[in-house]
């Protein structure tokens, strides 16, 4: 019994161009792995989002990459059209998807396309034996134009009969192919037909995508429509099945982030809200961030400080009272160091991670220096730092007080140097920002 | 015809090599003739790669419209935070991308003596460095949700994030999730398995 089936497993395989169609399978799988990877292992639908029109397209080439290598087996009278498609396929990869998915899958598809091209019956009868209709049809012109100028090769095949494996019967046959075997004028239009797509084909390959829809449109005047079936309708057919979360959601909504698939739903109120907090704004259109925020650095050289008085700053769901200062120049040196601590489900503010629930997460910048220059605005709710020996904290309501202490420390003096500087919820806009050595990690 | 019995060895088909050759040999040079343009610059590539962690380093990286912001992309079981940096048309110098493919490792460098240039490049990493950075027209502590810098990308409402009109990072070095582009000119492109960027 497991004789037979291998036995049967084995006619089966041999009767079509089962290594070439397998090639073409494997190269669309590979084209399709690259960009989706991390939504088929992680189940990250929300990573497509990011990868956007481009990436579809090259899964688009996957798939119908598959689809072709599928079809070769399935429908082997039509091997040469899907050999070709193949080919070309696995050619329009190189630019469209992460280079070939990184030559790979560009080389299965163009060795396993030709694969499947040059496959033929051992016992396939000569074409110019007349009277002898071709057990496999012929789908398009090429294949016959081939078999002609090979035809010392093709010599060496004698003629055979029927196989009960391919009755012509069952097999759909193209209707323009039916004189092919006949017919000398048919077969030299077929063959001119086939001299005349071979190139176009190749120069709709080298110039892109609209060239390979050109390419199976010129390719279809020479094969029957049903080869065609397939790769004519690959756009609307094809697209919403391999990537049915993706397709509605990336052309449509780019905006969305990993991030913001939010339960509290702070996406869709963020436009509203947004819009809403710039007009009450500071006047330059900023909205700070909640999530908790802290700049701590060694020393901060202040040049031509000005306190601008408490201001409401919008954020996300409301204001936030901040202190505003000016500055020509501000100067962070010794260990500066930002965390940021977003926490996850903390409301609509943090929203991190939808699934990822409660951890938060510390994002935490470092930089010998932070030069910021060219009309510094910063706000902050609290500032603390020293002059000399005397230490202040500045909130957005002592600030006014305690200014007047230091600045009769300091009269006169343009340029100001605090040490031990730690500021929460820092804002800055500047005109330029110089960094040394910048790290940015987690944890 | 005479229905003769066959096996199955006798109804197998074959490739025909003088006509696999017919096919191949025209798409291979095809084929290695967009890689030259490629490698040349003349025609972008598309570029985007996720679910593994992969290596970016370049030796300077200029971009105009910049923004960055802390996210979390999921893997596994559990996320994995990463900062998100969007930039609308950056040129990188001395590319160099290292992927993990199964047990190789694949070495893509580029952009030596003209550099890589890429529209659209958002990139996910778990860390970034740089010897030293310089942003221009900055804005930091806005924000995440209402970044504007890259048009399409922004972070949760309430997020901390950063933007700027122009950056540039000399001597980046980026352990990356998630890499997409809308295009990518790779001139001196060079691919090769196994190394490391330097």
């Amino acid at each position: 019994m497991a004789d037979l089936r291998r036995a049967s497993w084995r006619a089966w395989r041999r009767g079509r161009p089962f290594w070439g169609g397998l090639l073409l399978a494997a190269a669309g799988l590979e084209l399709i792995g690259i960009p989706l990877s991390g939504v088929l292992s992680h189940g990250a639908v929300k990573l497509v989002i990011y990868i956007g029109i481009g990436g579809v397209f090259g899964v688009l080439i996957g798939v119908l990459l598959i689809a072709c290598g599928v079809a070769v087996w399935l429908n082997p009278a039509h091997r040469v059209f899907y050999g070709i498609a193949g080919v070309l396929l696995g050619i329009l990869s190189f630019p469209a998807s992460n280079l070939g998915g990184f030559f790979i899958g560009m080389l299965l598809a163009i060795v396993g396309g030709s694969m499947a091209f040059a496959w033929t019956l051992a016992d396939q009868p000569l074409p110019a034996a007349p009277g002898q209709p071709a057990r496999w049809p012929l789908p398009s012109g090429p294949l016959e134009g081939y078999e002609e100028e090979f035809g010392d090769e093709l010599d060496d095949e004698p003629p055979t009969d029927e196989q009960p494996a391919h009755n012509p019967a069952t097999e759909e046959q193209p209707t323009d192919e039916r004189p092919g075997g006949t017919e000398p004028g048919g077969r030299h239009r077929q063959r001119m037909l086939a001299i005349a797509t071979l190139p176009a084909i190749v120069m709709a390959s080298v110039l892109g995508a609209p060239g390979a829809r050109a390419a199976t449109a010129s390719a279809k005047g020479s094969g029957g429509s049903c080869i065609l079936f397939i790769i004519c309708l690959p756009s609307p057919t094809s697209t919403p099945s391999p990537t049915p979360s993706p397709s509605p959601g990336a052309p449509t909504s780019p905006q969305p982030s990993p991030g913001s698939g939010t339960p509290s739903g702070s996406t869709g109120h963020r436009g509203k809200r947004g819009s809403a907090a710039r007009r009450a704004g500071p006047g330059d259109g900023l909205v700070a961030a909640t999530a908790t925020s802290v700049i701590t650095a060694g020393s901060a050289t202040l040049d031509h400080l000005a306190y601008q008085g408490a201001a409401s700053v919008p954020v996300a769901g409301g204001t936030v009272r901040m202190m505003k200062f000016t500055a020509t120049s501000i100067t962070l040196a010794g260990g500066v160091t930002a965390t940021v601590t977003q926490a996850g489900g903390k409301g609509g503010a943090g929203g991190k991670g939808g699934a990822g629930g409660t951890q938060s997460v510390t994002t935490r910048t470092t930089s010998p220096t932070l030069a910021f220059t060219g009309s510094v605005v910063l706000y902050a709710t609290r500032l603390s730092g020293c002059l000399g020996a005397l230490c202040v904290t500045l909130t957005p309501d002592t600030a006014v007080t305690l200014l007047l202490q230091l600045a009769r420390g300091v009269t006169g003096a343009l340029t100001l140097t605090l040490t031990k500087v730690t500021t929460d919820q820092p804002l800055v806009a500047a005109g330029a920002l110089q960094t040394g050595a910048l790290q940015i990690s987690f944890g | 015809m005479v229905a003769r019995h066959r096996t199955s060895e006798s109804a197998a088909g074959r490739v025909r090599w003088k006509r696999l050759a017919v096919i191949l040999v025209p798409a291979g040079v095809i084929a290695a003739t967009l890689v030259a343009l490629t490698a040349q610059g003349a025609i972008a590539a598309n570029v985007s790669v996720s679910g593994q962690q992969f290596l970016v380093t370049a030796t300077q990286l200029n971009g105009t419209g910049f923004e960055q912001f802390g996210s979390q992309v999921s893997a596994g079981s559990g996320t994995q935070p990463v900062i998100v940096s969007g930039i609308g048309s950056a040129t990188l110098t001395n590319l160099c991308q290292a992927v993990k493919a199964g047990p190789l490792t694949l070495l893509l460098t580029a952009g030596g003596s003209t550099p890589v240039s890429a529209t659209n490049l958002i990139v996910d990493a778990s860390s970034l460095a740089g010897s030293s950075a310089t942003f221009h027209g900055i804005t930091i502590g806005q924000d995440a949700g209402t970044l504007t810098a890259t048009p399409g990308t922004a972070g949760a409402s309430g997020g901390f994030g950063e933007q700027a009109a122009s950056i540039t990072i000399r001597n980046l070095v980026q352990h990356t999730w998630l890499t997409t582009a809308g295009t990518f000119t790779l001139p001196g492109l060079h691919v090769s398995f196994g190394g490391s960027c330097p």
